[in-house]
């Protein structure tokens, strides 16, 4: 199969890889996000991963943008895409207040990269010979299921009473751009957020159906071109609507950049696009069979973590025990505040706010997440123990979902400074409201 | 195409059509009626302009009382100027839900509302032989300035004899802090009342984007809530803090620490319910939720009403810390009630961030 779409996939990924490694610079986020704040919330398994102290914070982001540029012009592309991977991933273990689902994608999608061939044209690794310009059928395929899993995970989640009935949480947000020109002032209505939401979520569901069909594709894409640009600027959401437009080209036929060139260089008079060298025997080799066998593992592994959330008892969007690396994207308007009660068991109690112990995003994401809730208060425990005082810290944790009463997320009376950090479902967590 | 299966997807595409226009007509039934414009429009003319011309009002008879008792030191003038002091004192904690936009580009907490003052450094001043507004407002520290060195000056127990006696010193002190306080609460009210008042009602070429303005009117009350819940009664009481500390409430000899609490609540429920004949944020709220509405309104009702009777007793509030701290307690559990629904409930169904990060969000 003809390896073009696959290169510009590859450096589209590369690109836009590259501006979200930027954008960390300019913001300052890097400093904000990883080195500045005193604590920082491990996921399980990976407490051993920590921030590095400045500036090698700032260096190991360098690398990245460094490594960026080595898989948009395919230099070593293999080792460009695994260190990526690698680093990318590192550091989105740091905090979990970090997580986005776009940065998970990225780190996907990078790993997917690296067990795919993908350095067979429009690289400098071809002009070294390592290219033939074809590429096995089925890491174009591999490339297409990992985006349908993006939005049908995706979509499949909108399926739920609070998006289809109450139009909750865009009749929320919408409302926040009034301002904008022409359509501002329609924002405001409540038919609007309606319609966005059952647009949004049909959207999600069948795009994929559309893009693989090969008489509603063109149509598809400027719909899925219009969609993104449209929630990038509605939310702050940073380049995940780049990302997702610039992957699903991936969807057109293998040879079109080829075929576009073609066009191109026609109309201009230069000479035409060079056919791709004759198919190599591809996938023979062990490496290829085990490149093979990562990328389903990849894509396996995807079809069983947005899941897991059915394990756990009661709804995801309240108890958020499954709610990461489950492609639920702007899915819940949820917020929170959370004071612990801290007693000496000698009849003193007094309140701790976690914006003493936490940076102010931290501090903001923690109040909705039951085991940011937990984690902090053993930052308190720990606190008061490096001091030689035996603590118990009970949270009073008032949450907010979609527009509800806000309720109690924590049960008051159980002492997290006794309780365990795991995956195991979460007894202490109240049930939702009216669920 | 078949003529037949034609035939059929037309008479889908018209039921489908039919259907669309029935369920816009059903939700556009359904469409709020009042606009975030209105309300920040109507808080701006109704209440906000208002309470700052009272506040400035109120600063510039205070300042007048101060050169009446300067000039005429008796017991009589004293009561007067105590009375104007607590007045103004009184309308300023009341806009204290509204310290946005012009009183954060003057610093006028600085110049206004400073606390803890500095007593040693106040006695210091008096000892310069002359003391000017421009001296205040120039050269003295936050801590020698605002409605707390004045109340220190104003409600010491030998103020008759010190300006009788002709200590100069004192009674233009006394005037600078509250020339200077008039000065700063006038120019406040002045943007309000024209240029900023005119961006944050949502007119001119400058104005202020409605969600921006929404926002800025849950910020505040957040932190004010915040900062009297938990930076003052909370660390006073030992409930936020290990050891109680009741030094953080600023309060003076005047004893005005209950009513500046009754009045701060006051200025967030003018700024929830709006005037009585105009717009507030509950109008927004009751649109989307009106058991939210129902519950910001009695968590109101019950602040007012718990730090009222905290008045009850004729104790000012560091007293009552320290002779009855459950009910200073009950105030601050009624005034962290309201606090729970602005950062959970409002702050959701009005799509305000309280904090001011940057950083992208996709979940």
């Amino acid at each position: 199969m003809d390896g073009s779409s696959v290169a510009v996939f590859r450096i589209a990924f590369g690109v836009v890889a590259l501006v979200a490694i930027v954008r960390f610079f300019a913001h300052g986020w890097i400093d904000q996000l990883y080195v500045d704040p005193l604590h920082h919330f491990s996921y399980v398994g990976f407490e051993w991963v920590r921030a590095w102290p400045a500036p090698w914070m700032q260096l190991h982001f360098g690398g990245l943008g460094l490594l960026c540029l080595g898989i948009i012009f395919g230099w070593h592309t293999r080792a460009c895409l695994i260190l990526f991977a690698l680093g990318f991933t590192y550091i989105e273990l740091i905090d979990k207040t970090t997580y986005l689902n776009h940065y998970y994608f990225i780190s996907l999608a990078a790993l997917l990269l690296a067990f795919i061939p993908h350095d067979r044209r429009w690289s400098l690794d071809a002009r070294r010979g390592q290219g033939s310009g074809w590429t096995p059928a089925w890491t174009v395929w591999a490339l297409r299921v990992q985006i349908a899993l993006v939005y049908c995970f995706a979509g499949f989640a909108k399926l739920n009473h609070d998006w289809i009935v109450n139009a909750a949480p865009l009749k929320f947000w919408l409302p926040q751009h009034t301002h904008l020109p022409v359509v501002g002032p329609l924002l405001d209505e409540i038919w609007v957020a309606y319609a966005f939401s059952w647009a949004g979520a049909a959207f999600d569901v069948t795009i994929v159906a559309w893009m693989l069909w090969g008489r509603s594709r063109p149509l598809a894409f400027v719909v899925l071109v219009v969609f993104h640009l449209i929630t990038g600027q509605l939310f702050i959401i940073g380049v995940f609507p780049y990302m997702m437009i610039a992957a699903s080209l991936i969807f057109f036929s293998p040879d079109w950049p080829r075929r576009l060139l073609a066009r191109f260089r026609s109309r201009s008079g230069s000479a035409g696009a060079r056919s791709p060298d004759p198919p190599r025997a591809v996938g023979s080799s062990w490496l290829a069979r085990i490149a093979v066998l990562m990328a389903l593992a990849i894509l396996a592994i995807q079809l069983i973590v947005p899941v897991r959330h059915y394990f756990y008892p009661g709804p995801v969007q309240w108890n958020e025990e499954g709610y990461r690396f489950s492609w639920r994207v702007l899915l819940t308007e949820k917020v929170g505040h959370v004071e612990y009660r801290v007693s000496d068991g000698q009849g003193r109690m007094w309140i701790e706010r976690p914006a003493d112990y936490l940076s102010p995003l931290q501090a903001e994401r923690m109040t909705t997440q039951p085991d940011l809730i937990l984690a902090t208060a053993h930052i308190i425990r720990d606190r008061y123990a490096e001091q030689g005082h035996h603590v118990e810290v009970r949270a009073d944790a008032h949450v907010s979902l979609n527009g509800r009463p806000a309720q109690r997320l924590v049960d008051p009376a159980v002492d997290l400074a006794a309780e365990s950090q795991g995956v195991a479902a979460k007894s202490w967590l109240l049930p939702p409201p009216d669920w | 195409m078949p003529t037949r299966f034609r035939s059929h997807s037309g008479r889908v595409t018209s039921l489908l059509a039919t259907l669309l226009v029935g369920a816009a007509l059903v939700l556009a039934a359904c469409s709020n009626d009042v606009t975030r414009r209105d309300v920040t429009a109507s808080l701006t003319e109704l209440v906000i302009v208002p309470s700052y011309e009272a506040a400035a009002d109120s600063a510039e008879a205070l300042s007048t009382e101060i050169r009446i008792l300067v000039s005429d030191p008796t017991s009589a003038r004293l009561e007067e100027a105590q009375a104007a002091w607590r007045e103004a004192r009184s309308d300023w904690s009341r806009v204290q839900a509204y310290t946005f936009g012009p009183v954060m580009e003057i610093r006028i907490s600085s110049l206004v509302d400073w606390w803890p003052i500095d007593e040693a450094k106040i006695e210091r001043a008096l000892t310069r032989p002359t003391i000017s507004a421009e001296d205040v407002r120039e050269t003295f520290a936050a801590d020698q300035r605002g409605f707390s060195a004045l109340e220190h000056l104003l409600f010491s127990d030998n103020v008759l004899g010190r300006l009788a006696s002709g200590d100069d010193a004192y009674g233009q002190y006394l005037t600078a802090l509250a020339d200077v306080i008039a000065d700063a609460i006038r120019q406040a009210s002045d943007e309000w009342s024209g240029a900023y008042g005119e961006a944050f009602s949502g007119s001119g070429d400058l104005a202020i984007s409605e969600n921006l303005a929404i926002a800025d009117l849950v910020r505040v009350p957040v932190f004010l809530t915040e900062t009297i819940g938990d930076m003052q009664l909370g660390v006073a009481l030992g409930i936020t803090k290990a050891e109680a500390d009741p030094t953080v409430i600023p309060e003076g000899h005047a004893g005005v620490g209950i009513d500046d609490l009754e009045q701060n609540v006051r200025g967030i429920q003018d700024t929830y319910l709006g005037s009585s004949d105009g717009l507030g944020l509950s109008d927004l709220i009751a649109q989307l939720s009106e058991g939210t509405d129902q519950r910001m309104r009695d968590a109101l009702s019950h602040a007012i009403d718990t730090i009222a009777a905290l008045k009850s007793g004729g104790q000012s509030l560091n007293e009552l810390v320290e002779t009855d701290p459950d009910a200073v307690a009950q105030a601050r559990d009624a005034i962290k009630a309201v606090q729970v629904i602005l950062t959970t409930e409002i702050v959701s169904l009005l799509g305000v961030t309280i904090g001011f990060s940057d950083n992208d969000g996709d979940s």
